[in-house]
């Protein structure tokens, strides 16, 4: 690895909080981390530690109360609203627990979602979204099948093909077999994998199944608060 | 105390859940019902002069048409008649004052059989009436078209006519107003009351009426008598048209427009959309909460009680709005009627009205639970447990 | 571009999605078109009202009243008048002399098809002159009355909105019986809701000798007109009035197309009202239902004004369904719709009109009720940050 590339995501002296009712919830607090480019990082917490906070602030989809967030070189904190929302677009593909696809889209309309915000021709695109699921695993007569007529690996390999159809560097995954069973998990996990290993994809996966931690390369082990000791994956 | 009133704590936050909706909710209501409030004002401004009107009275008038006079020697005839009671009658003068925009409900009568009828309903100073009674080219009008043109007694009016040529050959008519009356009865204020024989003299065709106004004595006799007067005229020159006053005044509104029936349809129509509109508002609401619902169910609570609870979130909604817009009707009926009074003496919201629109408020809430009611009843609780 | 693709993405998407919230959109369907269709059926009443009584005569026709009354059916002219008239400067001469009118005009009670009242229709006592002056009257069926045999042809109208006035019926008014040999058209003017017989005959039967009620004057020019009226005006052996024959009638129209237009306003602020707050209650439950969509769309990079563009559109869309129902309802239940009113003591029966620019109107009035129900909620699905509306789902 040449040591001039910036990490993928350097996350410095960050705080958070929210207010529930009247409470004041300190949820990050000076956290800091740094994750090289093309790691998988398994990022461990128990429910509620505020993982999915870190998860949306790396994505720009919230904003921290102190501290810096530079993902691949770019200081969120420089980008506004409108150019955060296409920098998102560029640079981030987002994978969720609940898949989040648009049920009265078809597999492939959702995955061409992402493609409808870049000047291309609709062949480019058809090509670009066939390859997209291909590649995730969706057999090809599935590829006009609406989220409801598949299974939950079948969805979200869906989610994940909408997540990498423009090539972003980085994927962000939100506990992703978390609604799966073992095998079609072990699945999705395979998958990241080899999307992390052939085509060099960042990805950071929060989880709390020590099982799916053992597919990164990686292992962060958050504690509550998230304060402090950032112990490395063995 | 099981008062039925702990439940309110359920039923409001159920109506808290979506405050926004809740408000749009009501609001849509309101306009509804101020809507129904101010057509129910309305249409009694025009149709409360049928009730107005005398109902042990009948009106004669020509067979052919209500322009066409009748001799005034039918007064004299029907009076002789079994089971009336008394006979006025009168000339439409077809008046106004200066211009034709300025109408006066002018009419030409014998001044004591007038009196001897209405006289109890005015209010004026007895020696006005007198006066009256001695000057043939005097008037007593009502205090209400006295005030719009400021006239005084005493004053010599210029009152024109459109139907009427002054025995000097000119359309008008010089009056002196001998008396100024206030009445219990708002249509009177308007009134404009010269002598019948002021008209008559000069006349190229004396002794003639527009219509008769016949008393009955019973208001049983009403038919009866008017069918006796018209079966007398049958087969003189002027045949006669009996109905009772209530009839005559609704006819003729009628023909000017059938305010009724539009209405109607217009209220069909709102209400229609209106109630559309809550019942989804408690549709949606029941759906989101059939989890909720459901875990009341484990808890004991029957599918009547969860039923009483949504129909008294759908009274809360519906009677909030139903009771907001039909005081606003209240507020502005009541503020135009003071410029209107000339032109709809009867605008007003009556408690008929008020009563019928809680009545149908009750109704419209029941009817937009429905649809909930049967979501509800359609929800098997293990279904929506496992959604929740 | 990027912005049309977007929104366009989301749009389809909710477009996408409508049967499966059918019912919240139904209701803002529903309350738009009840809108449109109050709306547009009041004022098809005043368009109809105006219509009849603006098509009524032609424009070098002035009509001639006793002064000091306002209609025909109050006016008295005498053969002398009639005369004179005939006489002044501007008038029209024929073959048989002077191009005019005498027109006696009295009102008849008929019961009304499909009510138990009493209606007075208008009963005209005309010459031959008289289908010269109104060119617009023409036969469409049976024959002209004969003179003094008590036959009398009836307006289209007429015959079509009071009992007894059909072809080869028989009537009976005061005493005599009157003979319907024929009926006219006045191509939708006041006329076709009068009856017409021979004018001796009418006079004979209500006993008015040689009274009329109106002459009909025609005019050499149009242009005649200001030079009649001075010198019938300041002739001292007529005391009348001179008045175009179509501002006469279209006159009557101002009380009620008024009264109508300011009611239909009314009510539309009212019910305008109503239709905002159940657009905005739609249009806040549809922004709910999308909220995950919308909320998934946005991490896709999809920008916050799109999403408002779309939201709007939606609502507009269904602003737009709902007028076009509206008006369309408007049309097929109340174009053409036969009523009648009484102006000056004689019935006028004329047709509600659903014009195509009154359902234009009705349905531009509908978009912008959907605007205006739809902005917050647009605004509201665009503010709202993506990562709350994640964590709520």
């Amino acid at each position: 690895m040449i040591d001039s590339t910036p990490p993928a995501i350097q996350i410095i002296e960050v705080s958070k909080h929210y207010r529930r009712g009247d409470e004041t919830v300190q949820v990050l607090d000076r956290f800091t981390l740094t994750v090289e480019p093309e790691a998988f990082v398994a990022l461990m917490a128990p429910s509620g530690s505020g993982k999915s906070t870190l998860l949306n602030l790396m994505g720009g989809l919230d904003r921290p109360d102190a501290g810096r967030i530079v993902i691949a070189g770019t200081d969120l904190a420089t980008l506004n609203e409108a150019t955060l929302t296409r920098w998102r677009a560029r640079t981030l593909g987002f994978i969720f627990q609940l898949y989040y696809l648009i049920p009265v889209l078809s597999a492939a309309r959702n995955v061409e979602l992402p493609l409808l915000l870049l000047p291309l021709s609709r062949e480019e695109r058809h090509r670009r979204v066939e390859a997209a699921l291909t590649l995730a695993g969706l057999p090809p007569e599935r590829h006009r099948f609406r989220p409801t007529e598949l299974s939950g690996g079948q969805q979200q390999r869906v989610a994940i093909a909408r997540a990498i159809v423009t090539d972003p560097p980085l994927l962000l995954c939100d506990e992703p077999t978390g609604d799966l069973d073992r095998t079609a998990g072990d699945e999705i996990l395979a998958l990241l994998k080899t999307l992390n290993e052939r085509l060099r994809k960042t990805i950071v996966m929060v989880t709390h199944d020590p099982h799916a931690a053992t597919f990164a390369t990686r292992r962060i082990d958050l504690d509550k608060g998230l304060v402090g000791e950032l112990r490395p994956a063995s | 105390m099981k008062s039925p009133l702990r439940f309110s704590p359920l039923v409001l936050s159920a109506l808290r859940r979506h405050r926004l909706r809740t408000w749009l909710t009501i609001l849509s209501v309101l306009i509804a019902f101020l809507l129904f409030g101010l057509l129910q004002a309305i249409d009694h401004a025009f149709y409360g002069g049928v009730k107005a009107a005398g109902r042990r009275i009948l009106v004669t008038m020509s067979a052919e048409s209500m322009v066409e006079p009748l001799p005034r020697a039918y007064a004299a005839e029907i009076t002789t008649m079994k089971d009336v009671h008394h006979v006025a009658y009168e000339v439409w003068m077809g008046g106004y004052y200066q211009h034709h925009n300025q109408l006066l409900y002018a009419l030409a009568v014998s001044p004591r059989r007038w009196l001897a009828e209405e006289g109890r309903a005015l209010i004026l100073p007895h020696r006005e009436i007198s006066a009256w009674l001695k000057d043939r080219s005097g008037a007593l009008v009502g205090n209400s078209v006295a005030r719009t043109y400021g006239w005084k007694p005493g004053e010599i009016v210029p009152m024109r006519s459109d139907i009427w040529i002054h025995p000097d050959g000119r359309n008008t008519w010089p009056v002196r107003i001998d008396g100024i009356f206030h009445s219990t009865k708002k249509a009177l204020s308007e009134g404009f009351l010269v002598h019948y024989r002021y008209w008559n003299t000069g006349m190229g065709n004396p002794n003639q009426v527009s219509l008769l106004r016949v008393k009955v004595t019973h208001l049983r006799d009403l038919g009866k008598v008017a069918r006796a007067i018209d079966a007398r005229f049958a087969n003189s020159p002027h045949p006669t048209r009996t109905a009772s006053a209530q009839t005559f005044v609704k006819h003729f509104i009628n023909q000017t427009v059938d305010i009724g029936v539009i209405v109607e349809d217009i209220l069909a129509a709102v209400f229609f959309t209106m109630l559309l509109v809550t019942a989804n508002t408690l549709t949606r609401s029941v759906r989101e909460r059939s989890g909720e619902i459901a875990v009341l169910h484990t808890q004991g609570y029957s599918r009547p009680l969860i039923f009483a609870l949504i129909l008294a979130e759908a009274l809360i909604l519906v009677l909030t709005g139903a009771l907001a817009g039909t005081g606003l009707a209240v507020l502005i009926v009541q503020g135009l009627r003071s410029t209107l009074e000339a032109y709809l003496p009867y605008l007003t919201l009556t408690p008929r009205t008020i009563l019928l629109t809680l009545g149908l408020s009750l109704l419209f809430a029941v009817l937009s639970s429905l649809l909930p009611l049967l979501q509800v009843q359609r929800l098997r609780t293990v279904d929506a447990l496992r959604r929740g | 571009m990027r912005f049309l693709r977007e929104t366009t993405a989301i749009l389809l998407i909710g477009l996408r999605s409508l049967p499966r919230r059918l019912d919240v959109v139904l209701v803002a369907v529903a309350g738009f078109a009840g809108v449109v269709l109050v709306l547009v059926a009041v004022l098809s009443i005043g368009k109809g009202f105006e219509r009849t009584l603006t098509a009524t005569g032609v424009p070098d026709v002035a009509l001639v009243l006793r002064k000091g009354t306002g209609a025909e059916l109050s006016s008295n002219l005498t053969l002398d008048d009639t005369q004179v008239i005939g006489g002044e400067p501007g008038v029209a001469v024929g073959l048989h002399g002077p191009e005019v009118s005498p027109e006696l005009l009295v009102v008849i009670n008929r019961r009304k098809l499909g009510s138990r009242g009493e209606s007075n229709v208008p009963f005209r006592g005309v010459g031959a002159e008289a289908f010269r002056l109104h060119p617009h009257v023409h036969l469409v069926a049976g024959r002209l009355f004969h003179p003094g045999l008590n036959e009398v042809i009836v307006g289209r109208s007429a015959s079509r909105t009071f009992a007894g006035l059909g072809l080869g019926d028989h009537f009976k008014s005061g005493h005599l019986v009157w003979h319907v040999v024929g009926l006219f058209s006045d191509d939708g003017g006041v006329h076709g809701s009068e009856i017409w017989t021979d004018l001796p005959t009418l006079e004979g039967a209500y006993q008015r000798g040689d009274n009329y009620s109106a002459l009909y004057v025609r005019l050499k020019k149009r242009s005649d007109y200001a030079r009649f009226r001075a010198a019938v005006e300041k002739d001292p052996r007529v005391d009348v009035r001179v008045e175009p024959e179509m501002r006469y009638f279209a006159k009557q129209a101002e009380g009620l197309s008024q009264f109508i237009d300011g009611a239909g306003y009314i009510l539309l602020v009212l019910m305008g009202l109503g239709a905002i707050f159940a657009a905005l209650n739609t249009m806040y439950a549809v922004v709910a239902d999308r909220s995950r969509e919308i909320a998934t769309l946005r991490i896709l990079g999809y920008a916050r004004f799109p999403v408002s563009v779309a939201v709007l559109l939606e609502s507009l869309v269904f602003a737009a369904a709902g007028g076009v129902v509206g008006a369309l309802i408007a049309y097929i239940g109340f174009n053409g719709y036969q009523a009648s009113t009484m102006a000056n003591f004689s019935q006028i029966v004329f047709h509600f009109r659903v014009t195509p620019g009154l359902m234009a109107t009705g349905i531009a009035d509908a978009l912008i009720l959907g605007l205006l129900g739809g902005l917050t909620p647009a605004l509201r699905a665009a503010r709202r940050p993506p990562a709350e509306a994640v964590r709520t789902l």
